[in-house]
């Protein structure tokens, strides 16, 4: 029943003769008159206080909220750049001293090596210097002990001889 | 107008939709819809109360409410800034602004079950429900991109009118559609809404508008933002550079 389509019809006609009806007096879909107005009022007036009591306020603390933010990210910008600097100043000083390290090193190596080959050179020499004298006294040792020997076989030869020549004299 | 189920069979009056009755106050020379006026004083006093109890302590890091509204703002604000424009759309925002949150309300407030406040004639209903209402609203956005545009280029704002006498009529047309379509819209989809949900309940009392009325919640807050953005796209034109595109 509520489905059926003369049921909808009749609606309509109804509301159709109901809103005649009704425009007939005051009032209606369509009225306009003081409503407007005050409509107007109230929204300007709406307007008016949000602005002062929301618009405002929330604009200015997100405004100071950013200006803040920008500030700090600012200066967390320029300490990390400076410690960026800092960082590259060590980091060079680092190489450097390290430059220098090796340098001291080469240098002792070399002064090391040098001293080390001087003090070779001297051992040599000093060895040298030894051989030479040892085979000089060696020598000398030898001229003295031939000459004794000499002495001492002239010695031994005569005593022979006269030994020799006294046992055959004796015998003949 | 009063639709009535009378007419079903021959039974007694059980529910009615009404629509077109005032509670009409007479305040001096006017005289006043009184429902309303109730509503849209509602709706002001919550807007009003939610952003001044939520603004009282701003804080730099916000929290509760304020994190809220400041939601809120930003949501506003990009409908301004993206109709009007990084440069300017700044002192435009309390009139976008005010639109959407006041047309959303209104909107929103008509779902509540309104009908259990008697007033002495009428019933209590969203105040977009009015057509005064949204006439008010687009005669506001109408004189505001009016005004924006006056500033902007002067009188210049009105030299396309006389650049060719076909396209005149047409920008005389559009000066009268404009505010027409947008009050017309917002007011024919609240009262459309109003009167299904009415209809609805009439017929089958409970559970089957539920999501009918979920449903205009969102609608709702489609014609706040389609009310809202058209002002901002209509002032946006009006404060445009020219120079930009010839």
């Amino acid at each position: 029943m509520l489905f059926d389509p003369g049921w909808a019809a009749h609606l309509l006609l109804l509301a159709a003769e109901e809103a005649a009806a009704v425009e007939a007096e005051s009032g209606g879909l369509f009225d306009f008159g003081g409503t407007l107005v005050l409509q107007i009022v109230n929204f300007l007036l709406l307007m008016t206080i949000l602005s002062a009591v929301f618009y405002g306020p929330i604009s200015r603390v997100i405004e100071e909220r950013s200006e803040y933010i920008r500030s700090n990210a600012g200066s967390a910008q320029r300490r990390f750049d400076e410690a960026k600097a800092l960082a590259d100043q060590y980091e060079q000083e680092l190489r450097i001293t390290r430059l220098e390290a090796q340098q001291v090193i080469a240098a002792a190596e070399a002064e090391a090596q040098k001293i080390r080959a001087q003090q070779l050179a001297e051992a040599q020499r000093e060895a040298q210097e030894r051989i030479a004298q040892a085979q000089a006294d060696l020598d000398r040792q030898k001229q003295a002990a031939l000459a004794s020997l000499s002495g001492e076989v002239e010695a031994i030869s005569r005593t022979l001889s006269e030994k020799l020549l006294s046992d055959s004299g004796r015998r003949f | 107008m009063e639709l009535a189920l009378a007419t079903l069979g021959n039974q007694p009056l059980i529910a009615a939709v009404e629509v077109g009755k005032h509670l009409t106050w007479q305040l001096g020379p006017l005289s006043v819809h009184g429902q309303t006026m109730i509503t849209t004083w509602v709706v002001m006093l919550l807007l009003i109360g939610l952003t001044f109890i939520g603004t009282r302590k701003l804080q730099r890091v916000p929290s509760g409410l304020q994190n809220f509204l400041e939601y809120a703002y930003d949501l506003l604000a990009s409908i301004a800034r993206n109709q009007i424009g990084e440069k300017q759309y700044r002192s435009w925002v309390p009139l976008i602004g005010t639109i959407f949150l006041f047309v959303l309300f209104a909107n929103w407030l008509g779902q509540l079950p309104l009908r259990l406040f008697h007033i002495p004639e009428g019933e209590l209903a969203s105040p977009t429900n009015d057509i005064n209402t949204t006439v008010a609203l687009s005669l506001i956005a109408l004189v505001s991109y009016i005004y924006a545009g006056l500033r902007k280029s002067g009188f210049g704002y009105f030299k396309h009118y006389f650049e060719s006498p076909i396209l005149a009529a047409v920008w005389v047309l559009e000066f009268f559609t404009r505010p027409l379509s947008l009050s017309i819209r917002l007011f024919g989809n609240i009262l459309a809404e109003e009167l299904v949900v009415a209809v609805l309940i009439l017929l089958v009392p409970i559970l089957v508008p539920v999501p009918l009325m979920i449903l205009f919640l969102l609608t709702g807050a489609i014609q706040a933002l389609v009310f809202s953005t058209l002002t901002a796209s209509y002032v946006g034109e009006a404060v445009e550079d020219h120079d930009d595109h010839h």
